[in-house]
């Protein structure tokens, strides 16, 4: 298994599906690995259960959907953002909230930025599309995550 | 022989009889003269007592008015029938006035008596003169007259009736051969006894008796007179001051003298040569019987009266013959002689009395007496000695201001220099002296100018009034003290006599009564009483118990005044003894109106107190610091349901009460702290069981304050205690419930919550989906798609979209209701330049116009007024689309009425006020959705959010003629959870 340099929890396939078609409109849908709720994310950060095999490093950055089953997105950025290894990890959270206060949690924890996802799909896909170039292109990562030339070479 | 002897006896006899004779005759002389110079001295010294007194009166001889003084001096020679005339002279001699007026005085210059004056300043007496006016002979007297500085102005003379002399020694008792020559120095014979008229006014200058006189001036000598007589003259001199101005002479013809002492001798010798002759030796016998006794007897009476016994007498009168005659002869004259001799002797013993008697009286006296000369006291009396506690040696000796008080020294000093300077004659004046013992005494001394030994001295009385200073000061403190008593008594005072008329009240009184004191002195008691007294039958009561001294000593009663003041008053009566006649009635007045009120009021108090504490449900009780109850009220009777006669004087404890330890114990600390204990919840055991009092126990005070026990206050509160208790549990239930409903809610609300949480969420994700996936169907197979399918796809997602929006708006109308208010200092006018600049880009191209009036600062949560005016400005710009150029104003006009109510207008299209009530509903729409596009949500979330705020909304539209809608949000905030 390859490391990737985008981590994407979502639980819903359809939002997955569309999350990637607009990153593919990029070329960057094959630096994704997608997990369906927050304890693979966790699993796969940490490099347990099915993801013990992983090679080692952190990616660039991690979208974490708000809403998952068992382990919420909030859960898995305190958990980023409490770990000292992890916490540089750029986090994004996806949410088709507009609550005020999961915005106000996620930004307590420390989520680098909170992305509402847009009813109209075009929006999705732009800002989808802009958050992966930001944080897995244009973003200097900190030391130790994979990035996209390296991960290409790789 | 025998005769012999006998001759020799009778010669010797006779020697020895003219020898005596002579003697006698001189020392009857000499007092006959100094008798007659007494009466004369009288004459001079009420002359010259006279004069002094009148030219003390300075105002008189000192007139400048001659009118005046004649006047005065007229008056006096009426007063004065001895004296010829007054009169004053000036220094030229010139008559000033007289008491015999005229134009003629001659100058009078030539008198002795003026130029003695003139030169002694001092009295003079003159020389015999008739009188130029009066033509009568007088002897003149001058006397100066001294102004202020002791200068000579004047001569005061006064001229005595000179055969005033001549009666006077008429009188002085002599021999009927004898005579009596008053001479002036001059030798003019002024009165004369007897034969005055042959005498007086003849000189006698030249005659041996005057030369003698006026070389010896006083003594005896024997000298023939004028008429060739020789006579025994005894001379003496009356003097003025060192020199001599009248001589009394007095003459007594020696024939007389010894004419009986020769005459005897003769006759003697006849008889005894008869005798001799016709008895010669045979009479021996007889001549022993007849004549040898006899002639002894003789003999040893003038021996008898050589030693003074003037009472001899020969006891031969009625005898015969010469012998007899003889004997006769010499009684006779002893009997002359004893008569002068006692007369003598009786002057003396006049004067010698008179000395005594004014001795005894100055000795003796009660006043102090003293004569004052040369700074020091002359003489002092006994009294003086006693007044000051100095000897009589000790006042005599020392200075005179050492006996005076040291302030008064100067006064005294001032006033003895004034009287002996002669300007003022006497004094009367108090001072301070003294005494040995070191205290001051008041004294009054009173003394006049005189003259003591010859020369000028102060003769004075001095009274010690010590005592009556004293007396007077403490009289007049006692005075002063029942002044400020009877003056300063609240007490009203009355003093009425016997008839009750008032002789004095106080003002206190006059307050009482209303009068003033003026108006009820002197008038009866009844004069201050109202009508509804009868005056007469007051006074008649009052007459009669005063003669009885039944006069009643205490009174209350109820008076009416005539000033119309009714007042309750209290009399004290006593009889006051009075020095003078009959007591008065002193009666002290006392207003006890207000006692009385009080009385009356502590009464009916007391008479309350006890209703009350019978009537009330309250159980009050007293208690010793025993526990024994001492009194109890009929509530607590009831509430036991014992007896009042059962309880009182027990315990608590005798009573068996369980709850008796509990009672004392607050009891005893009552009694230990002296504070109360209030509202203690006790149980108590009745009749009934168990009841609850409500208990306050105070601390029971004796007179002194000591604290003798509790008095409790209590109140049955069983039934209010089951009622609390009820009401407790009753409250304990409704809180529980509440709390149930409120965690129901609480759930409720978070279901509602997570369903809200959910429906954002969840009812979002499959719009999404259609949204995405259409997309992804249009940009996979858009151009295999007829212009029919396009449409649809169209219209899906379109649908989809609005289905978004629905939920966005329905979500956040949701949120405004439960999101927490964060009010703060807003700026308004910020907030709309702020929201206006959102509409930027739907703007563009339209043409609009902005009016923005300055808009207040104001308390409230931005987020939630930003919502509002984003939804108003929002709406105003939609409805006013149509129109070619939109307006929207926006202000707030400043009002006072404790809100800032805001508007925002448009020109827009409008509404039907019908309609108004549907503006702010949720789903709300006035227009068709083909019209203007929204969900209806818009106002209804301002409406909630004002609402929220304290204020309110509404609106105002005319179809087609624009709409405005107001908000107010209150001054102070109010705001709403």
């Amino acid at each position: 298994m390859n490391l990737k340099r985008i981590l994407l929890a979502e639980d819903n396939p359809k939002d997955v599906e569309l999350a990637l078609e607009a990153l593919e409109e990029d070329h960057l849908a094959n630096d994704v690995v997608v997990v369906r709720n927050g304890a693979e994310a966790l699993d796969y950060l940490y490099r347990r259960g099915e993801f013990t095999t992983r090679p080692a490093g952190n990616p660039a950055v991690v979208l974490l959907d708000l809403k998952m089953p068992k382990v919420d997105g909030l859960e898995v950025l305190r958990q980023i953002k409490t770990d000292e290894e992890m916490k540089v990890t750029p986090v994004v959270m996806l949410t088709s909230s507009r609550e005020e206060q999961d915005l106000v949690k996620s930004y307590k924890l420390g989520a680098n930025a909170y992305v509402v996802k847009p009813i109209n799909f075009q929006q999705v896909v732009e800002a989808i599309k802009q958050l992966g170039l930001f944080w897995a292109v244009l973003n200097e990562p900190p030391v130790g995550t994979v990035r996209q030339r390296e991960a290409r070479a790789s | 022989l025998l005769v012999v002897p006998a001759f020799g006896l009778v010669l010797h006899s006779s020697l020895q009889q003219r020898r005596i004779e002579k003697e006698r005759a001189r020392e009857s002389a000499v007092a006959i003269s100094r008798l007659a110079a007494a009466q004369q001295e009288q004459f001079i010294r009420n002359a010259r007592q006279m004069l002094a007194t009148l030219t003390e009166f300075s105002f008189l001889t000192l007139t400048t008015n001659a009118a005046f003084g004649e006047t005065h001096l007229v008056n006096l020679r009426k007063l004065s029938p001895d004296y010829l005339t007054f009169g004053l002279i000036e220094l030229d001699g010139k008559v000033f006035c007289s008491a015999s007026p005229t134009n003629n005085w001659p100058s009078l210059t030539d008198r002795s008596y003026f130029q003695r004056v003139l030169q002694t300043k001092g009295f003079a007496i003159g020389d015999f003169q008739v009188g130029r006016l009066t033509g009568q002979p007088s002897l003149n007297f001058g006397y100066p007259v001294l102004d202020e500085n002791a200068q000579l102005k004047r001569v005061l003379f006064a001229a005595l009736k000179l055969s005033l002399l001549s009666e006077s020694i008429a009188h002085v008792p002599m021999p009927s051969d004898a005579m009596i020559t008053v001479i002036d120095r001059s030798g003019n014979v002024l009165a004369r006894h007897p034969h005055p008229e042959k005498w007086v006014g003849k000189s006698l200058v030249g005659t041996p008796l005057f030369k003698w006189t006026s070389a010896e001036k006083q003594g005896v000598i024997e000298l023939p007179g004028v008429d060739g007589i020789s006579r025994l003259h005894a001379v003496t001199c009356i003097t003025e001051g060192q020199s001599p101005s009248l001589f009394v002479s007095v003459g007594i013809p020696l024939e007389t003298s010894f004419a009986r002492a020769n005459q005897q001798l003769l006759r003697n010798c006849i008889v005894l040569a008869v005798v001799t002759m016709c008895l010669i030796g045979a009479a021996w016998l007889y001549a022993r019987q007849f004549f040898l006794r006899p002639v002894n007897a003789l003999v040893a009476a003038a021996n008898r009266i050589t030693t003074g016994d003037l009472t001899t007498r020969t006891n031969l009168v009625g005898g015969s013959g010469e012998l007899g005659a003889l004997a006769g002869a010499f009684d006779t004259m002893a009997e002359t002689l004893e008569r002068r001799q006692s007369e003598v002797e009786r002057a003396k013993n006049e004067i010698t009395e008179a000395n005594a008697k004014f001795r005894t009286l100055v000795e003796q006296s009660l006043v102090g007496i003293y004569v004052i000369q040369d700074g020091k006291f002359a003489y002092v009396n006994p009294k003086m000695s006693e007044i000051f506690g100095f000897t009589e040696e000790e006042l005599t000796s020392r200075p005179l201001i050492h006996f005076i008080f040291e302030d008064d020294r100067s006064l005294v000093a001032e006033n003895i220099r004034k009287r002996i300077e002669g300007t003022i004659h006497h004094v009367r004046y108090s001072l301070r002296a003294l005494r040995k013992d070191g205290t001051t005494i008041h004294v009054e001394a009173y003394g006049s100018r005189s003259e003591y030994n010859g020369r000028l001295a102060i003769l004075g009385s001095l009274l010690d009034v010590t005592e009556r200073k004293q007396a007077e000061q403490s009289l007049r403190d006692s005075e002063l003290r029942f002044r400020s008593v009877w003056n300063g008594s609240g007490d009203g005072l009355r003093l009425t006599d016997k008839n009750g008329i008032i002789i004095a009240v106080n003002e206190a009184y006059g307050r009482l009564v209303g009068m003033s004191v003026s108006e009820l002195e002197g008038k009866p008691f009844t004069v201050s009483y109202g009508d509804s007294h009868d005056p007469e039958d007051l006074l008649q009561t009052y007459r009669e118990r005063f003669s009885s001294r039944t006069i009643q000593t205490h009174i209350e009663r109820r008076v009416t005044y005539r000033s119309g003041k009714t007042a309750d008053v209290e009399v004290i009566n006593s009889l006051l003894p009075s020095e003078m006649g009959e007591p008065l009635v002193l009666g002290i007045f006392r207003d006890i109106t207000a006692r009385k009120k009080a009385e009356k009021l502590v009464e009916r108090q007391r008479a309350e107190l006890q209703l009350i504490l019978d009537t009330v449900p309250a159980i009050i009780f007293y208690k010793d610091a025993q526990h024994r109850l001492l009194r109890i009220n009929d509530a607590s009777e009831h509430c036991f349901g014992v007896p009042k006669e059962k309880l009182v004087g027990r315990t608590d404890k005798e009573m068996g009460s369980p709850h008796a330890e509990r009672y004392y114990r607050d009891e005893d600390e009552v009694m230990a702290t002296g504070q109360p204990k209030l509202g203690i919840i006790e149980p108590v055991e009745t009749a009934e069981g168990t009841r609850w009092l409500q208990t306050d126990k105070l601390p029971y005070h004796d007179e002194t304050g000591r604290i003798t026990g509790i008095i409790g206050f209590a109140v049955d509160i069983t039934e209010r205690k089951r009622a609390e208790e009820k009401i407790y549990s009753l409250n304990a239930d409704l809180e529980r419930r509440v709390e149930e409903r409120t965690r129901a809610l609480a759930e409720a609300n978070k279901e509602l919550e997570s369903f809200s949480y959910s429906v954002s969420h969840d009812l979002r994700a499959p719009l999404r989906h259609i949204g995405g996936f259409l997309d992804l169907l249009q940009k996979k197979a858009g151009a295999a798609l007829d212009a029919k399918c396009q449409r649809y796809v169209n219209l899906i997602s379109e649908s989809a979209k609005e289905m978004g929006t629905l939920i966005d708006d329905l979500l956040s109308f949701s949120r405004m209701g439960r999101a927490e208010m964060r009010a703060t200092q807003l700026d308004f006018e910020q907030l709309t330049q702020d929201a206006i600049k959102e509409f930027g880009p739907d703007t563009t191209g339209r043409d609009v116009v902005w009016k923005i009036a300055p808009l207040p600062t104001v308390q409230a949560d931005p987020a939630m007024m930003r919502q509002v005016m984003l939804n108003l400005i929002s709406n105003a710009l939609k409805y006013s689309r149509s129109r070619t150029r939109a307006e929207i104003e926006i202000g707030c006009p400043p009002d006072d009425d404790g809100e800032h109510v805001f508007f925002v207008r448009d020109n827009g299209v409008g509404f039907d006020m019908k309609y108004a009530d549907k503006l702010f509903g949720v789903f709300q729409r006035l227009h068709e959705a083909d019209q203007f596009e929204g969900t209806g949500i818009g106002l209804a979330n301002v409406q909630r959010i004002i609402s929220r705020h304290g204020g309110r909304t509404w609106g105002e539209g005319i179809v087609d003629g624009g709409a405005t809608f107001y908000f107010s949000i209150p001054k102070s905030p109010k705001t709403k959870p």
